[in-house]
């Protein structure tokens, strides 16, 4: 079988189908923010509420009723745990919300299949962008609690962005996985609920990485929350320079989840009009 | 198996092909689990993990820049999903499909829309889905609104729609994008009868601004006002390629054909072989009878003393038909019983087109003629005979039976469009308008250097 034109296998054919579909990625992931609050009396309040609210619940149970304390990486700088740990969790949120929305992203929009000429691998992008959105508004919370318990943010906060992007196509990358498969594997679903645990408890989120058994502080890098949660806790809470060969390697490997999913995804896509 | 599809945004030129399909085949995998479907695409090949329903098989059809062909067939004769394989939507097993220019498919009106946002949202995402940028959804937003009619409705979640505005948006966002070729899917069968006017004068004057249109409907009547070319299909295969006229009565004779008859006058129109559009082919139209072809927008009157029965339509033989031939005799009859006295009765039809344009009818007897009493336990068969002299079309007939009631002539029972009928197209293509008025018209070359009466007036 010969590829249909609109085969997207190399990260160019991505960008560029991303670049002809912007409107509809724009749209799309609006409409998607939007529908969350549209019938909600306080509306996008609600954006900044619940991370506020879920900090606040996180800092007072565990630095005020169960006193745990997070190692700090630098001299003379302590942070509240809760800040540590919301750090970290925000992009377990993240990385939570795109993983449970993908195995059924296809299923739940069967006239994109079916009934519109539709780029369907916009689906994973805006779920990610969405989560992206959502991400955003937990990042403001984190720095506002960091200004308020710490009186001042370190520079080195502007380059989390930055280290965001690779973490991003990695999730991209499953999030077009998943997609798929959940098309033809209707189990996907329960199996992204184990595999969201799997992957904070396997992560240093809740604890620093230094505390684990030998065997297992090698093996916690191969969490692909691991390095995004070390380094944005470096930049934006200790101020030191993260670790840059582990972001080298963990870029590249982005990029290989990030083609593979989408090679993965356009390869299986064509089937889908005979399940659905 | 193998298949190629070649989709190019570059229009074909005038003339060019802008649609070749060569001897494409869509077999529909069933499959009992999704999961089956995975593995086998994962077998290379190599395993069967599903059972074949062939919705197409060997079709090929050319479409010209700027033709309009229209697609004809009975449920599950694979219409839908030609139009599918067409837009992209399907992949084919088998043959090639090369499609030139920007395709727009409405191969369900609103499709694209989320209930929850306004009008306005929904027009920014369909038209973004059908591939417009924002500056030319800018420049055309006006304009859509304007179509469909819905100015005042713009900023309200579509939930809150009609189904009929809902499809007005949708046609009208579809049409917006001007598409080089527009593939529909009995989405004009909606909307009420203005906007469909409307839809047909803009597809007419997209067909004249040189787009290719391919179309699927059921309304024998727009396949041959509309287009160029037709195509017969019949279980997933082309059974006639050609004359409008000549496949909207080929379509007629294969759905109407009794159960048993139906595999013969198949066999029959297939070995017609391909387009002949020089033959001037006269296929006798046969009366039938469509069971599915029924009035739905009857209203009854009355039940004051009377009560009409069983209106129907006869041949000349007592077979029940609702399919009629052009100038074949055919007669509209009805019983009605009484149940009480009724005095100076008299019973009456009315023929009246899809529209409601009353084209004739009658009573039975004048009002001073002597008119007949009947009373309670009595049944009377009222027949009225006439000739099809209406156009090809769809037709309605109401019945109805008055009398005095304290001395005041009013009706008993009154059946506003009883009767649901068609009359045939064929393909006697001289006379126009609703009714056959039987001119004759007559020729004769007059010698040449000798002026007519009329010039010298």
């Amino acid at each position: 079988m010969k590829p249909a034109p609109r085969f997207l296998s190399t990260p160019a054919d991505i960008a560029r189908s991303l670049a002809t579909h912007r409107l509809i990625l724009r749209q799309l992931v609006r409409r998607d923010i939007l529908s969350r609050y549209r019938k909600s009396a306080l509306g996008m309040l609600w954006a900044l509420l619940t991370p506020l609210m879920t900090f606040v619940v996180y800092a007072y149970v565990f630095s005020a009723i169960l006193k745990v304390r997070f190692p700090s990486r630098v001299p003379d700088m302590e942070y509240n745990y809760g800040i540590v740990l919301f750090s970290g969790l925000m992009l377990h949120f993240f990385i939570t919300e795109v993983l449970t929305r993908s195995p059924v992203l296809v299923l739940e929009n069967v006239n994109f299949v079916k009934k519109v000429v539709f780029p369907l691998e916009m689906l994973s992008l805006v779920t990610t962008g969405s989560a992206a959105v959502t991400l955003a508004f937990n990042f403001l919370v984190l720095l506002a609690a960091i200004l308020v318990f710490n009186g001042a943010l370190p520079w080195t906060v502007v380059f989390v962005p930055v280290v965001w992007i690779p973490f991003f196509a990695v999730v991209l990358g499953i999030s077009w996985f998943f997609a798929s498969l959940g098309v033809y594997l209707r189990d996907i679903g329960h199996v992204v609920g184990i595999l969201s645990t799997v992957l904070l408890f396997g992560s240093p989120i809740l604890f620093p990485p230094e505390t684990l058994p030998e065997f297992l502080k090698t093996l916690i890098w191969l969490n692909p929350l691991s390095v995004p949660v070390h380094a944005t806790r470096d930049l934006a809470l200790w101020g030191v320079t993260p670790n840059l060969e582990h972001l080298a390697i963990y870029s590249a490997v982005a990029v290989v989840f990030l083609w593979c999913g989408a090679f993965w995804f356009q390869r299986t896509k064509r089937g889908f009009a005979d399940v659905v | 198996m193998s298949s190629d599809v070649l989709l190019t945004d570059v229009p074909a030129s005038a003339g060019e092909p802008a649609i070749v399909i060569r001897d494409v085949s869509k077999a529909f995998s069933i499959f009992r689990r999704p999961a089956d479907r995975l593995l086998q695409m994962l077998s290379m090949g190599r395993g069967r993990y599903y059972d074949v329903f062939m919705a197409l098989q060997g079709v090929s059809l050319t479409v010209n820049r700027g033709e309009t062909v229209g697609i004809v067939g009975s449920n599950g004769s694979g219409k839908s999903t030609l139009l599918q394989v067409i837009a992209g939507l399907l992949q084919p097993n088998g043959g090639s499909v090369e499609v030139r220019g920007r395709p727009a498919a409405l191969l369900e009106l609103g499709a694209g829309f989320n209930p929850d946002f306004t009008g306005r949202e929904n027009i920014y995402l369909n038209a973004a889905i059908l591939g417009l940028t924002q500056e030319e959804i800018d420049a055309r937003f006006d304009s859509i609104v304007a179509f469909s009619g819905l100015a005042e409705f713009i900023d309200r979640a579509v939930n809150t729609y009609s189904s009929g505005m809902y499809v007005r948006l949708a046609f009208s966002i579809a049409v917006s994008v001007d598409p080089d070729i527009l593939i529909v899917d009995e989405a004009l069968a909606v909307g009420d009868e203005g906007f469909q006017r409307k839809c047909l004068a803009r597809i007419e004057a997209m067909r004249d601004a040189g787009a290719t249109i391919l179309f699927v409907s059921h309304a024998m009547g727009m396949i041959t006002q509309l287009c160029d070319r037709a195509i017969l299909m019949d279980q997933g295969e082309v059974l006639i390629d050609g004359e409008p006229k000549e496949v909207a009565s080929n379509y007629y004779r294969l759905t109407h054909a009794p159960g048993n008859d139906r595999e013969r006058i198949r066999a029959e129109i297939l070995g017609r072989a391909a387009p002949r559009p020089q033959e001037r082919a006269e296929p006798e139209i046969e009366s039938g009878l469509d069971e599915t072809f029924v009035s739905e927008s009857r209203v009854e009157h009355g039940g004051n003393g009377a009560t009409i029965r069983d209106a129907r339509i006869e041949t000349v033989n007592g077979q029940r038909v609702n399919l009629l031939a052009r100038g074949r005799s055919y007669v509209l009859r009805y019983t009605v019983a009484f149940d009480g006295p009724c005095r100076k009765v008299r019973f009456a039809t009315l023929f009246k087109t899809k529209t409601g344009v009353e084209v004739g009818g009658r009573a039975t007897q004048r009002l001073g003629d002597d008119l007949p009493d009947f009373d309670a336990g009595d049944s009377v068969s009222v027949a009225f005979e006439f000739t099809c002299n209406l156009m090809p079309g769809t037709y309605f007939a109401n019945t109805g039976v008055n009398g005095l009631v304290d001395g005041d002539r009013q009706s008993l029972h009154r059946i506003l469009d009883a009767l649901m009928f068609q009359v045939l197209p064929d393909s006697d293509d001289s006379v126009v308008g609703i009714v056959d008025l039987g001119l004759i018209p007559s020729l004769e070359r007059n010698p040449q250097g000798a002026s007519s009466p009329a010039d010298g007036a």
